[in-house]
């Protein structure tokens, strides 16, 4: 099978739900393997889509990592009431770098980035509420 | 979930004057520092209170602590270290001053309706994982009335001032517990001589000495950790609802700018309040300020 052949197989897959494909043929063996991608970009398209529909084409957000929450909480953006937020849309985070605070019970927990980039969105409002699991940052890795 | 090595108090960094143990400890933290290791201050110049508030912090006389945890449970859980550290800090003030405190949801030190100490626990998360996790303890110990700001005196105690309104008793009755000796994992340490020979005057020993409250902190802190790693979290969530006053009262949450009024009814498995409001609802309350409009 050549090179070309092989291209051709994988591109067919990529709009399909085939997640594994087996051929046999003259002898030789080819096996692909697509891992379906439950990766934090796809549940960050998703949530996305679910706020503002038409705000951003797939293309925009396919690239973003979403940032979750760890823990039930209140989210707050800077250390206290009156200090500066910790990060804005545009600001270039390193790893491990602070992106917000969640409190729970007066544990206040620093969230930190996983990875380095460039804060896209910003999810939820200062003093908000949130749930284990919720989005509260889209960012753009570099 | 693991035991990690080292108990807590094998290391003890003791500062005079610090801006607050708890920043402090945080950066110790950052830098490295091993689960275990606290920090102690004879005095804060910005004692931290929850959002923004300051903890006053005088010297000579209260007790200021922080202890750094690399706590084994996933980050959704870590509401349990602060059910820990006022279950620990409510039974060594118990055990060392005699003074029956109670706690206020989450985790507020309460004597007679007054408050004797705060807890307030900062950490370092991403999702999965608990990177460090800070839990900071303010008890006032010798603080008399006078030394509070004005806005506070209604409703902030002391050890002393709590001990004065006792009648005398004799002073090897007054104490409590054992005397001060702890075990941080090796042999008995000793805090440096500020902490060292309190007492409300000559020959009266009502008054326990911060060293003798810290290791008896320390040795619950250790105890209950264990309970937790080792039989999981329902132990430590009954032992809290025991030195509770909150379940069974109704009370008013401020959360935000919004407040809720009922009866809180207990604390889920994390330690968050469900309170009943007058609908019958019951609503999960994770942060704010809670105020005991009539007790059980």
């Amino acid at each position: 099978m050549e090179l070309d052949d092989l291209k051709g197989l994988i591109a067919l897959l990529k709009d399909t739900d085939i997640t594994e494909l087996q051929i046999e043929k003259d002898g030789s063996k080819v096996r692909i393997k697509r891992e379906k991608l439950l990766s934090s970009i796809e549940i960050s398209k998703q949530a996305v889509i679910q706020e503002k529909p038409a705000a951003e084409t797939s293309e925009d957000t396919q690239r973003l990592v979403t940032v979750t929450s760890p823990i039930v909480g209140t989210f707050y953006r800077a250390s206290s009431p009156d200090a500066e937020p910790f990060v804005q849309v545009g600001t270039r985070i390193k790893k491990g770098q602070v992106l917000c605070i969640i409190e729970a019970m007066k544990l206040m927990n620093e969230i930190e980035g996983e990875a380095e980039g460039v804060v896209a969105r910003i999810l939820v409002e200062n003093g908000q509420s949130v749930e284990y699991g919720e989005p509260l940052f889209l960012i753009e890795p570099v | 979930m693991d035991l990690k090595d080292g108990f807590i108090g094998t290391e003890i960094v003791f500062l005079e004057s610090i801006d607050s143990t708890n920043t402090f400890a945080m950066g110790l933290a950052g830098k490295g520092s091993p689960h275990g290791t606290v920090v102690i201050a004879d005095t804060q110049t910005k004692g931290k209170g929850r959002s923004g508030r300051t903890w006053v912090s005088p010297p000579k006389g209260n007790l200021y602590m922080s202890i750094i945890l690399r706590p084994e449970i996933e980050p959704k859980d870590a509401t349990l270290l602060v059910i820990m550290a006022a279950v620990a800090c409510a039974i060594a003030i118990k055990k060392t001053s005699g003074l029956r405190v109670k706690i206020k949801w989450p985790n507020d030190l309460m004597v007679s309706d007054k408050k004797l100490g705060g807890i307030l626990t900062e950490m370092k998360s991403d999702f999965d994982r608990i990177t460090f996790a800070v839990i900071g303890i303010g008890i006032n110990v010798n603080m008399e009335i006078k030394d509070f700001p004005q806005d506070i005196r209604n409703i902030a105690t002391s050890i002393r001032e709590e001990l004065g309104t006792l009648p005398s008793i004799p002073s090897h009755q007054g104490r409590g517990g054992k005397r001060g000796s702890f075990h941080t994992g090796g042999k008995p340490k000793e805090l440096p001589s500020p902490l060292v020979g309190e007492g409300k005057g000559e020959g009266d020993f009502r008054i326990p000495s911060r060293t003798f409250i810290v290791a008896e902190i320390l040795e619950e802190m250790n105890r209950w950790y264990e309970i937790l790693i080792k039989n999981g979290r329902e132990p430590l969530l009954d032992e809290w609802r025991r030195l509770s006053s909150t379940p069974g009262s109704k009370v008013e949450v401020t959360v935000g700018e919004k407040t809720y009024a009922g009866i809180a009814e207990d604390i889920d498995d994390k330690g968050m309040l469900l309170l009943r409001l007058p609908s019958g609802v019951v609503e999960k309350i994770s942060a704010g300020d809670l105020t005991v409009l009539s007790p059980i």
